[in-house]
């Protein structure tokens, strides 16, 4: 009678580990850990208030953390900006945000950020604003 | 003799590969769980720093104004007449329209993308943001 006795049978690791080494490359160069966040933007036009806007307040946006409101500037850090904010938040205003030539894109973002913070839901950007 | 010796060589560099193979699995499982795949743009654009909180939901129209200055429409080149080519695309008002506007841009480029989304009707558009550093 002959004995039939089963090789134990072992995987070499070798074809694994390539494998595995071409995933890992491809999720290396493929993944992104951006986490994409998103502000909502409402606009008007340059000069033109919606028509609900009984009395729309303008801040205008001069770069570098720098905002002025009725002639008056104020930096984003500053108390009384954020009194002006929560005063803005419960007279329930109308907020019309313009920059000025200077100011970035991530400045119009700093500010809106303030504005959100306290509160304030009837925000809309207008057209840039140039002085000279 | 000799093959046998062999063969247990062989054994001996698969077993020094499995502390290899486990930090592999493991770099493996990092990057599935933490990375995600999306669509690379097709331009260099830094998003704006924001403290808000809200998740990018998904869009009809996404608008890049990259680095360099180009203008990108759902990721095709575009030259020339923004509102030509937002009216190409047949946006009705309620159209979700996703703004990616380089951080470093004056904000005035803002300008002729909101007159163009304007003048189709889009009121209400998202501008894609990034978490702020703390």
């Amino acid at each position: 009678v002959l004995e039939y006795r089963a090789k134990p049978l072992r995987i070499s690791l070798t074809p694994l580990i390539d494998v595995v080494f071409i995933l890992l490359l491809f999720f290396m160069l493929a993944s992104t850990f951006y986490q994409w966040q998103q502000m909502t933007l409402s606009s008007v036009a340059k000069g033109k208030p919606a028509i609900s806007e009984k009395f729309p307040k303008q801040i205008f946006v001069q770069g570098g953390n720098v905002v002025r409101h009725n002639g008056v500037v104020y930096t984003l850090e500053d108390a009384a900006f954020n009194s002006l904010l929560n005063q803005f938040f419960h007279e329930q205003v109308i907020l019309l945000v313009t920059a000025e030539t200077p100011a970035t894109v991530q400045d119009v973002v700093a500010v809106m950020d303030s504005i959100i913070a306290a509160g304030i839901e009837n925000v809309s950007l207008t057209r840039s604003f140039d002085e000279r | 003799m000799q093959s046998l010796l062999t063969k247990k060589h062989r054994q001996m560099n698969d077993d020094n590969l499995i502390p290899l193979i486990n930090i592999v699995f493991l770099m493996l499982i990092f990057f599935l769980v933490a990375g995600h795949i999306t669509a690379r743009d097709h331009a260099l654009f830094t998003a704006p720093e924001s403290s808000q909180q809200t998740k990018l939901q998904e869009s009809d129209v996404t608008i890049l104004l990259a680095a360099d200055e180009s203008l990108w429409i759902n990721n095709q080149r575009v030259i020339g007449d923004l509102a030509f080519h937002l009216r190409a695309l047949h946006l009705p008002p309620q159209a979700r329209v996703i703004l990616k506007v380089d951080a470093t841009h004056k904000a005035s480029v803002l300008d002729p993308l909101l007159a163009a989304l304007q003048s189709l009707g889009v009121q209400r558009l998202k501008l894609v943001t990034v978490a702020q550093k703390s």
